[in-house]
């Protein structure tokens, strides 16, 4: 029960407003070109690091930056999904 | 200090889309003279020669389409009136001439100058009256979205008038980052998934722990567990949910308009309905720019950004140095703590105040960030005071900040409003 009597009804928009066929406005094309950047941007990331030839990690300075880096992009995928 | 201030733990943002103040608060006038309104006299001419006055005849929906230009050369337009050269002098007279250029329809060019009657939006002009409406809030930018919204995360839009994303060029680093570093905690809520973010420059720069959906930010509500700083995004588009429709929240035009009711009142809601994140939370509603609709207050100058914008971009062939705001837009502080019916002038009162979107960091920064012990400082950034410690940008330190409005009294709960919107 809320904490207060001075209730305010809220009305719902009309049946039909829901339109997802609607042409997309400008925000939200913009929003889609650069949601494709990020992921171009984070998939040239992706990239770099599966192009390291693990041959050449030697040394645990070498394994730590390694792993700092893909966890780095791991870590984002996990955080998302545990955010949902 | 005040009480509320002594109480604060929490900023809560709430950003919306795309619409004026006169459009949405302008009738509140009649409520109270204090509020910055409409008279009903305020007109602008249409382009066959006639007087158009503003008109309480706004719909929800279905009205304003096509979307209303509101990038640079159109808001230009809007606040100049088509004067050009210097020693122009803004008149709030060209909203008519830059709808018509849409459609070279007469009829629809006079639809901008429509507002809501108050009865007709009970949450946020509900809210306004029960707590504190801003006369001057202001767009940071006489533009878009993507610009002016950078200036509530950086305080700056890095000298882009437009809606390119890559504008962070640093050194500023944004109000979450900022957070972070003082060792506090900071969230972007947006929606879900299929409406994502506009904030896609944290995004880049692998920030993605500071993201949270908006069925998160309601849970961390409800325990408690709220960040110091959070930024709340609307659902930016009609989708198939998990639950059915998902209809469009952010009140841009042509989305429907109650939606975005709906949607504030469960932000509002979720915050009271936790008795000890009511005491300890200010909620700031606010909308990013005017989205191209009638407003009769003439922007005010500002202290430069220490950008400058090219006549190319701006789309007007002439420069523009980041030192006037943009149209006023709608903007109420929620809090307990916040006297009933404070009514804040606007820049042309006696004792007037300005605000704009760097108000937001600035207020994070000088009411939560103030007493925090020297964070790491990032790489290439030169200790100082506060401010400058954390490298806020000329724009920020300038702006004015909104807390001070906190009293030592606090609403009693059952003075205050709760919304049903199920």
């Amino acid at each position: 029960m809320p904490r207060t009597s001075k209730i305010i009804r809220v009305p719902k928009p009309a049946p039909g407003s829901f339109n997802k066929h609607r042409p997309a406005g400008s925000l939200l094309v913009a929003q889609a070109v650069h949601l494709q950047k990020a992921l171009i941007k984070h998939h040239a990331e992706i990239e770099v690091l599966l192009a390291i030839d693990l041959k050449e990690i030697r040394t645990e300075a070498d394994v730590s930056d390694y792993a700092r880096r893909v966890t780095r992009v791991l870590h984002a995928h996990h955080a998302r999904r545990a955010a949902k | 200090m005040s009480a509320g201030l002594d109480n604060l733990k929490h900023i809560v943002v709430l950003m919306m889309e795309n619409r004026s103040f006169d459009h949405m608060l302008g009738d509140l006038k009649k409520q109270n003279a204090a509020i910055d309104g409409l008279t009903g006299n305020e007109f602008n001419p249409d382009t066959a020669g006639a007087q158009v006055t503003v008109s309480p005849q706004a719909e929800f929906q279905g009205q304003l389409d096509p979307d209303p230009d509101h990038h640079f050369p159109a808001v230009d337009l809007q606040i100049f009136g088509g004067q050009q050269g210097n020693g122009r002098q803004a008149n709030m007279q060209g909203f008519i001439q830059s709808y018509y250029q849409q459609q070279k329809n007469i009829g629809q060019s006079h639809k901008i100058m429509y507002y809501f009657p108050y009865t007709k939006l009970p949450v946020l002009t509900g809210l306004a009256t029960q707590f504190a409406i801003f006369n001057g809030w202001f767009a940071s930018i006489p533009g878009p979205t993507i610009c002016n919204r950078a200036f509530a995360h950086y305080g700056t839009s890095f000298g882009q008038v437009g809606m390119d994303v890559f504008y962070w060029k640093g050194p500023y680093l944004s109000i979450y980052e900022r957070v972070l570093l003082a060792k506090l905690s900071a969230k972007i809520y947006y929606y879900d998934g299929p409406s994502s973010t506009m904030e896609i420059v944290n995004l880049l720069k692998n920030q993605s722990q500071i993201f949270g959906t908006f069925d998160q930010f309601l849970a961390d509500c409800k325990s408690g567990d709220l960040p110091t700083y959070s930024f709340v995004e609307p659902n930016y588009n009609d989708h198939d949910g998990e639950g059915g429709e998902e209809v469009a929240s952010d009140q841009h035009p042509d989305h429907n308009v109650q939606q975005g009711e709906i949607f504030i009142s469960q932000v509002y809601d979720a915050i009271f309905d936790n008795p000890d994140l009511w005491k300890s939370t200010a909620l700031l509603i606010v909308y990013d720019e005017h989205g191209g609709i009638y407003d009769h207050v003439r922007p005010p100058t500002c202290t430069p950004d220490g950008f400058t914008a090219s006549g190319q971009d701006t789309g007007t062939g002439f420069p523009f140095a980041f030192d006037r705001l943009g149209v006023r837009v709608p903007a109420v502080l929620v809090s307990p703590w916040v006297h009933k019916g404070t009514v804040i002038p606007g820049p042309y009162a006696p004792g007037g105040r300005t605000f704009d979107h760097s108000s937001i960091p600035a207020t994070v920064m000088k009411f939560l960030l103030k007493d925090v012990a020297a964070p790491a400082l990032p790489p290439g950034v030169a200790p100082g005071d506060a401010l400058n410690f954390l490298n806020a940008s000329p724009r920020e330190k300038a702006a004015d900040t909104f807390l001070d409005l906190l009293t030592d009294d606090m609403q009693p709960d059952n003075d205050c409003p709760y919304f049903d919107f199920h």
